[in-house]
């Protein structure tokens, strides 16, 4: 062996030892309640958004400007807006004027907000004043919003423009927008870097009342640019960047109260960021799920400690985490292609899971096996064991970008390969359909 | 010259020519009796056409164009000449003074079709008359209107179907217009590159002549170029809004795929003969001059690929055009072929089946129309394959008849699969569903008077175009085993009918086996049938092997062996031509008839051989098996009974005696590779590409003998998980032939949708498996199998490595596909095996239809919302299921299925409900089963 090939070898092994290994399910996966997959093919383009509308209808949008409109308990399309020109880069869901309708309002990269009624299946408005690529959407005070791209813009219930906040040259426009407390008056964005704090103040001139953005705080940088910013409770939130930092924020004061998981060598091999934070979901109003590069991790906001983490969970990075089947398991997409599925090893896991989805607990108790009493109790962070893969959804041929879960219609995911998909329970599904059948089929009277 | 622009622009024409031709000369070329063949003209009892009384005394259609230099006219008739006693002129004006163009709108824009109903009462004459306009760019305003009418002396008709004949009618235009589209696009795309030269050239000469100063003639060249540019503009836009229709992109593959085969082809010029009226008119005016504007010889001669349909403009070489304000109105107009090419051939055809369709007596269609909700099984019906309906779930069954697809089973496969074109406009959707032809028409026939069912009901109302299209694809030696499934279908039906085999019948010449072919057999077969004794061996064998295919059961009832050939045979000699027949008839005054048997079904053998060698071109050797044969069958009659009572006393039941049989007449020597090509003819080497002709689960047996772990592939496609079938490019063949012999195990063949694909060279997407239940996939050679197999494709899907011997699939366990795969060891003959797995599903269909009624849409049907839970509601009907299935019998593996099929019937059903509730524009998708709970494991086979 030549000592280049040594050199080579040790190298080899190395790089072995660094990179942990990514746990693979074999076999059986009884714990896996998803055994039915229905694809939704409509978008031509990468399917980036899946909002839930109510517990029949769920919305997905992409690049192709497609808004497409589907009902989750018979997997079937039912209607598309050919919305926007260019991507749409968010979406928000608001009631109509007289709450028996559902808005829906889209933003694109064409510059145009548009607003859908979906029930009817029309664009109700075309708003034009933005004027530059919008990027996100927030609802705030009554019936009003918020667009933020380049600039940040109020618009009326009506889509009137109430107000334009100018802001300064800066090289990044504003990429996230969360209120942060209960009346939506006071909002944060993040622009790269830097949060900022703006309220909307209503200005009482005589009899009309009008509306005005006003920057009301900066707050300190982050190392790297934020990529999640989510509001925890009413006196707190977090944001979380690049280079894997999480910290919690006062909505009050507006100071930073903790940092949660600092990494020293942030940007890693090739300036990859291994531990960038994608996203951050909160639960209880305390507890953050957070994905960080290949893994994810559970925090606890009140006793600032780490619950539980899984380091490498994904061949690629962590798109997006949530709690599904009533949190008797943890969800997590990537950009590998796979939606994971953890929960807590047991040696009898269907059983187990049966007995667990009985009694009566929030999802976090359910996926930790343990009850808050006991939680709050417990002193030592490594109490709880690592997270252990239950089940591998596997359907999507490109990244994962969202999933939601629809509860007893299962959970739906979207991707790269433009496709929506719906993870069902084939049980359920069977006795859907013998419901259907019954009802409708076998029963011609009730034929509409 | 001349013969390359009529090659070029004919191209279409011609080919419609050589398939009429064909149609012509088939018929019942071999001598039947008079009372055998079937008359063309059935007559029927209905009709109500008193001849006289009215001026037309049949129907046809005219198509006719308002000529803008002649006014209107008739441009062809089908049939040729129309009604003889009908002024087709004087009708042509009238239709064609319906002027359907009412729009006001200035310049160039596409114009709408527009239907009609016109009736003349004093003469009972009653048109369906089409307008619609096609587009030249010599004509004025680019348009030239024309007309298609359906006319007819009976009313009702018109008034019966109008949906159905609008509706063809439309397709028919849809053709014409779509093809007259593309060669308006490149005529103009080729008139623009013109102008364009033109004015370059123009310019070119200005600058040279700028020296000489003369005013009145640059004048002139300024006057020119402004026209000219005005042209360039005019052209432009029209080139635009024709652009921006030409959407149709299937109908415009199509096109280019019928220009594609027909450039293979070698094309033949045809003689002008069998052209029709128009074709002869063309060819009359037909001069190199009147092919001006841009189709003229410079640019022909040039482009070797002649006119087409899809010319490629950078071979285009511009010319010079005349300049001129106005339009000239003097040349030639392009005939209705010229004008639509592909489109014509297309169309015409399609009018033609629309003419054949409707021509005939309004009662016929009535009935037929009625006839047809029997015919196409509901939704409540279980498939397996292509021919077997495992059981009916008898859902609206207030609605459908239930007995329907008995009577579709006693149909012959073949015959019901290519059942003529001429007969039934539902030829094309008849043909396609199960052949899956490329036919964009298979989806919209469902609104057709005559979907799937009317071929049957042709069968029987004129037959004589159905059998002579058996016989032509045997003529063209397309595949001799559809020659051989046809002797046996209509062997079978002989069988069927009972016939008494008559003794005193003379022996036919048997010596010149060879000379003979297969019809004449069956034809001297049918002769042979008189009265005179019922055969009883025939009989008895009939309740024996009830429903197999009927060489063996001919063979069975005529040959057995020789108890010392018996041993031998044992023994593992397995040479067919040292083996001698006797017959076991104790009737010997039957021997004449006998012998006769056995000559039609030695012959059939020999003719396989024979045929296989055409083919195959091998050596000498086996074509002597057929005349081997015959002298062995006459031995046959000079034994005696006593050696047949001997091997009865001796035990040796019947059964064993036809297998042996029938292993000695088609030698199944699956080990040496030069007799598996018996079994399949298709040489797996040369890309055959009959192997997608071959009938459904052809093959199997020998795909179940040679792989021994099949029954969990088996097992995969009865679960409803995706079966894909790898193979490196030299295995193509065998890849091709098991996903072949597997489909018989496909529940969801259906017209619309191809469950499987034989081969294709790249993996198909994941959700495409939901439709996608059998495909063949090649794997290139540099690539590694787990490289090319994606995870997510392992995890869904059973994966087959032919090269590797290879399965990873769930693992079977239960008792009906072991059954199965212990018994293929018993069966020699493909036609029995089938059998038996037809008579498995049926079985397992029986399972399932009790697990519906008593399960499905009983107890479990009520909705159980007292759960809060996903797993626990699942796991509770997980055990009630489990408990259900145990009740009736089933378990393990077996339960699985009877889900999967009972899960298929409810989609077909939810389906069913959701395409007749016109209120719904959206369908449900169909699901796709992870099977999570299934164990897979890789398994060598």
């Amino acid at each position: 062996m030549s000592m280049w090939q040594k050199l080579w070898r040790k190298g080899d092994q190395q790089k072995d030892e660094d990179k942990e290994v990514v746990e693979e399910i074999e076999g059986e996966e009884t714990c896996n309640p998803y055994t039915e997959l229905y694809f939704l093919q409509h978008h031509s383009d990468i399917v980036r958004h899946l909002l839930v509308i109510d517990d029949r209808r769920c919305v997905s949008a992409g690049d192709d400007g497609v808004v497409v409109v589907w009902d989750t308990q018979l997997c079937m399309k039912l209607s598309f807006f050919e919305a926007h020109s260019r991507p749409i880069t968010c979406m928000l869901s608001i009631d109509g004027k007289n709450k028996d309708s559902n808005l829906l309002i889209t933003g694109s990269s064409d510059k145009h907000i548009k607003v859908w009624n979906i029930d009817q299946g029309k664009c109700v408005q075309d708003i034009t004043e933005h004027g530059t690529s919008v990027k996100c959407l927030l609802p705030v005070l009554e019936n009003m919003f918020v667009s933020a791209g380049e600039q940040l813009h109020l618009w009326g219930e009506d889509g009137a423009l109430l107000d334009t906040f100018p802001l300064d040259k800066q090289e990044a426009d504003i990429s996230l927008l969360i209120s942060t407390n209960l009346k939506n008056e006071r909002f944060v964005t993040a622009c790269d870097k830097e949060l900022t704090v703006y309220s909307i103040k209503d200005l009482l001139d005589l009899n009309e009342t009008s509306y005005r953005i006003c920057q009301d705080k900066r707050l300190p940088e982050h190392l790297e640019a934020v990529r999640a910013l989510v509001p925890v409770s009413d006196k707190l939130f977090a944001s979380g960047s690049l280079d894997g930092t999480i910290l919690l924020w006062s909505s009050e004061t507006f100071t930073p109260l903790k940092k949660l998981n600092t990494m020293a060598d942030y940007k890693g091999k090739a300036n990859m960021y291994p531990y960038s934070v994608q996203y951050i979901a909160c639960e209880n109003q305390k507890y953050l799920l957070a994905a960080i590069g290949c893994g994810f991790a559970l925090f606890d906001t009140v006793s600032n400690t780490l619950l539980c983490r899984k380091v490498k969970a994904h061949y690629s990075k962590v798109t997006q985490l949530t709690f599904v089947c009533d949190g008797l398991l943890l969800a997590t997409c990537s950009e590998d292609g796979s939606i994971r599925l953890w929960g807590q090893k047991s040696h009898n896991p269907g059983e187990q899971l049966a007995v667990k989805a009985s009694m009566g607990l929030s999802p976090i108790e359910r996926f930790l096996d343990i009850n808050f009493g006991q939680l709050h109790h417990s002193k030592s962070p490594d109490h709880f064991p690592e997270p252990v893969l239950l089940g591998e959804c596997l359907g999507h041929c490109g990244s994962v970008m969202r999933i939601v879960d629809q509860g007893l219609e299962g959970m739906f995911s979207c991707g790269g390969d433009h496709l929506v998909i719906a993870w069902k329970n084939s049980e359920l599904q069977k006795m859907k359909r013998n419901q259907v059948i019954q009802e409708k089929v076998l029963n011609p009277s009730v034929i509409v | 010259m001349m013969d390359l622009n009529m090659f070029g622009a004919d191209l279409p024409y011609n080919m419609y020519i050589q398939e009429e031709e064909s149609k012509v000369n088939d018929g019942w070329n071999f001598d039947l009796e008079d009372y055998l063949a079937p008359h063309s003209q059935v007559p029927h009892p209905w009709n109500r056409q008193t001849a006289g009384e009215s001026h037309l005394d049949m129907d046809f259609i005219l198509v006719a164009e308002f000529s803008e230099l002649e006014g209107p006219r008739e441009v062809l008739t089908i049939p040729r000449g129309g009604s003889s006693n009908f002024n087709i002129t004087d009708f042509s004006v009238r239709i064609m003074s319906l002027d359907h163009q009412t729009t006001t709108k200035q310049g160039f824009h596409l114009i709408e079709d527009s239907q009609v109903t016109f009736s003349e009462i004093k003469d009972s004459v009653f048109a369906f008359v089409h307008h619609f306009a096609l587009y030249d760019r010599h004509a004025r305003g680019y348009v030239r209107p024309f007309a298609i009418s359906y006319i007819t002396p009976d009313s009702r008709k018109l008034l019966q179907f109008y949906e159905e004949i609008s509706q063809q009618m439309k397709k028919v235009v849809r053709y014409l217009k779509y093809g007259n589209k593309l060669v308006f696009k490149n005529s103009l795309e080729m008139h623009l590159m013109d102008l364009h030269y033109t004015k370059a050239e123009m310019l070119l000469r200005m600058r040279s002549r700028k020296s000489s100063h003369q005013v009145s003639d640059e004048d002139v060249c300024y006057k020119n170029l402004r026209t000219l540019e005005a042209n360039i503009t005019e052209t432009q836009n029209v080139l635009h809004t024709i652009k921006l229709s030409l959407v149709d992109k299937k109908l415009e593959h199509r096109f280019a795929r019928l220009e594609e085969k027909a450039k293979i082809e070698t094309p033949r010029v045809k003689s002008d003969s069998w052209s029709l009226q128009e074709w002869e008119e063309i060819e009359a005016t037909y001069s190199v001059s009147s092919v001006s504007g841009s189709y003229d010889g410079s640019s022909l001669s040039d482009n070797t690929t002649g006119w087409t349909l899809f010319p490629d403009t950078r071979y285009y070489r511009p010319k010079t055009v005349k300049i001129s304000s106005g339009r000239q109105f003097d040349i030639h107009l392009q005939g209705l072929h010229e004008l639509c090419s592909w489109g014509h051939r297309e169309g015409m055809q399609k009018l033609r089946h629309l003419y054949q369709f409707f021509k005939r007596d309004m009662a016929v269609l009535q009935v037929e129309s009625n006839d047809k909700t029997f015919m196409d099984p509901g939704p409540s019906a279980l498939y397996f394959g292509e021919d077997c309906i495992g059981v009916n779930l008898l859902t609206g069954v207030d609605k459908k008849c239930m007995g329907c697809h008995c009577l579709q089973a006693d149909i012959p496969g073949l015959l019901f699969n290519k059942c003529s074109s001429i007969e039934s406009l539902s030829f094309k959707s008849a043909a396609s569903s199960f052949r899956s032809v490329n036919d964009d028409d298979a989806e919209s026939m469902k609104s057709a008077i005559s979907a799937t069912g009317s071929p049957i009901v042709n069968f029987g109302l004129y037959n004589e175009n159905d059998v002579p299209n058996t016989f032509e694809l045997e003529k063209d030696n397309i595949d001799l085993y559809s020659n051989n499934e046809f002797i046996r279908h209509l062997t079978f039906k002989i069988q069927q009918l009972d016939i008494d085999i008559s003794k005193d019948e003379p022996m036919g010449p048997i010596e010149n086996a060879e000379d003979r072919t297969t019809i004449d057999n069956v034809k001297k077969f049918v002769e042979s049938f008189g009265d005179g004794n019922k055969e009883r061996s025939l009989d008895d064998v009939e309740k024996l092997e009830e429903g197999n295919g009927a060489i063996s059961e001919m063979v069975v009832s005529t040959s057995t062996l020789l108890g010392e050939d018996f041993e031998e045979r044992s023994s593992g000699t397995s040479d067919h031509e040292d083996f001698t027949c006797e017959c076991d008839l104790s009737d010997v005054e039957t021997e004449g008839m006998r012998d006769r048997l056995h000559t039609l079904t030695a012959e059939n053998v020999g003719q396989l051989e024979y045929e296989k060698e055409a083919k195959n071109e091998k050596e000498a050797g086996s074509i002597t098996i057929a005349p081997e044969t015959e002298k062995t069958s006459v031995l046959a009659q000079s034994i005696k009974n006593e050696s047949m009572l001997e091997r009865d006393s001796e035990g040796m039941t019947s059964y064993d005696l036809i297998r042996l049989n029938i292993e000695n007449l088609i030698p199944v020597d699956f080990d040496s590779p030069e007799q598996e090509s018996t079994l399949f003819p298709s040489n797996p080497d040369n890309n055959s590409p009959d192997a997608d002709n071959l009938a459904c689960g052809f093959g199997i047996l020998h795909i179940m003998t040679k792989y021994a772990s099949i029954k969990h592939v088996i097992y995969s496609i009865l679960i409803g998980r995706s079966v894909i079938v790898v193979g490196t490019p030299d295995l193509e063949g065998e890849v091709k032939n098991i996903v072949n012999a597997l489909k018989i195990f496909l529940t969801s063949y259906h017209r619309n949708h191809k469950s499987f694909i034989p081969w294709t060279k790249c993996l198909p997407s994941l959700y495409k498996m939901t439709d996608l239940k059998l495909v063949g996939v090649c794997r290139p050679e540099r690539k590694p199998f787990d490289r090319f197999i994606p995870s997510a494709i392992k995890k869904l899907c059973t994966v087959f490595d032919v090269k590797r011997r290879e399965i990873f699939c769930p693992v079977y366990q239960g008792y009906y596909l072991s059954l199965l795969d212990n018994r293929v060891r018993n069966y020699k003959m493909e036609e029995m095996l089938t059998t038996l797995i037809k008579s498995i599903m049926v079985e397992i269909s029986s399972k399932a239809f009790i697990y519906f009624h008593s399960f499905c849409i009983g107890p479990a049907g009520v909705g159980r919302q007292d759960y809060k839970f996903l797993q626990q509601q699942s796991s509770s009907f997980q055990r009630r299921v489990s408990n259900f299935m145990a009740k009736i019998g089933v378990h393990d593996s077996d339960a699985h299925i009877i889900e999967f099929l009972c899960e298929t019937i409810k989609q077909q059903l939810i389906q069913d409900h959701f395409q007749t509730r016109a209120s719904v524009s959206h369908m449900p998708e169909r699901p796709l089963a992870t099977h999570n709970d299934l164990c897979c494991q890789m398994m060598k086979c």
